[in-house]
């Protein structure tokens, strides 16, 4: 029983936390041990489980698994800031690209103002009637153009109707025929 | 350097531009005092003109064609028409043109030639020659060759007196 009394006085110390090492130790061992009085039971599972976390050892492979680990996790990470610089790089991109396409827009409204409006007005130009001196004279115009189109027209005619009777006086023949037929 | 083609290249254009027009307009002002010859020449400012008549005064064929025709003019003589003619094949370098049609029929010569730009022609030259008249039509601009063939044969009687005058010659 002498043996169970210092058990006591240790676990006492041990719950003062003035136990040293060595007597941490002994009552790891006794705890250990098999045959605990029931008084002593309760406190048997801190001490095992102690015991099992000190003797627990890491397994051999532990550090390169460590590394390993360590690796894939800073991969994943450079991963995504790259991600995310490449967001800011596109952002940056499409705000240069919006501000381009605003210049672009006001330069196109600016051109179709330029483009469009003399291009109405000449429009307008077009819509006004002739005077009577430029109607009378662009009446004449269009007269002598349509003769002379239809003397060239008519002798164009004429020129491969010749052309059918005597073969041997045309050249391009076959062309003019092929012309006119279409 | 590429500047240097382009300019280069304009000057060629106009160069070839002018001297063509130069020939057949230093043709046609050589008679354009001679009383004997009758000579139209219409503008292109006259054709913008034209373009601007009325649907209903103007027949809708000939309209097409009169649209793209930037330039007219006619050199017409009663008599003597084969003298004229010779000179004016003399006189015209006619090798700067593509030659589309060349007809003797009897003692009437019938010469037509193009100047074109792609499968766009943008000049055609007329000769008749026989002995009782020459006529030279010139037109500039955008010439659609089968358009003008067919108004004759669309064409009301103004057309067919051309044509049936044309045919007795």
């Amino acid at each position: 029983m002498k043996n169970y009394q210092h058990i006591a006085q240790l676990l006492d110390k041990y719950w003062e936390g003035e136990t040293t090492l060595a007597e941490d130790k002994m009552l790891q061992t006794f705890f250990a041990s098999e045959t605990i009085p029931v008084e002593f039971q309760a406190f048997q599972s801190i001490f095992q489980a102690k015991n099992d976390i000190q003797t627990q050892t890491l397994s051999t492979d532990f550090d390169t698994n460590l590394l390993a680990i360590l690796k894939e996790k800073t991969k994943e990470t450079e991963k995504e800031t790259k991600v995310i610089q490449l967001q800011t790089a596109q952002s940056a991109e499409l705000q240069k690209w919006r501000w381009m396409a605003g210049i672009a827009a006001s330069i196109a409204l600016i051109l179709a103002v330029y483009i469009v409006l003399p291009k109405t007005e000449t429009v307008k130009i077009a819509k006004i009637e002739l005077t009577e001196e430029e109607h009378e004279k662009a009446l004449v115009a269009y007269e002598q153009t349509k003769m002379a189109l239809m003397f060239v027209s008519a002798t164009m005619n004429h020129g491969t109707q010749t052309a059918a009777k005597s073969l041997s006086k045309v050249k391009n023949l076959k062309e003019v025929i092929e012309g006119m037929e279409n | 350097m590429k500047y240097g083609i382009l300019i280069i290249a304009f000057l060629a254009m106009s160069f070839q531009g002018f001297s063509q027009g130069d020939a057949i307009t230093k043709y046609f002002n050589k008679y354009t005092e001679d009383t004997s010859f009758t000579v139209v020449y219409i503008s292109p400012k006259m054709f913008e003109m034209v373009a601007r008549l009325a649907e209903d005064e103007v027949d809708a064929e000939v309209q097409q064609v009169i649209k793209d025709l930037k330039g007219l003019r006619v050199l017409v003589r009663e008599g003597d028409g084969t003298k004229y003619y010779n000179e004016a094949v003399k006189t015209l370098n006619l090798k700067a043109y593509e030659e589309l049609m060349t007809v003797r029929d009897g003692n009437q010569n019938i010469r037509f030639v193009i100047k074109d730009n792609g499968d766009i022609i943008e000049e055609l030259l007329l000769l008749v020659g026989s002995p009782d008249e020459f006529v030279m039509i010139s037109f500039v601009g955008k010439i659609d060759l089968d358009k003008i063939a067919k108004l004759a044969k669309t064409a009301d009687i103004q057309g067919l007196e051309h044509l049936e005058k044309v045919g007795k010659q």
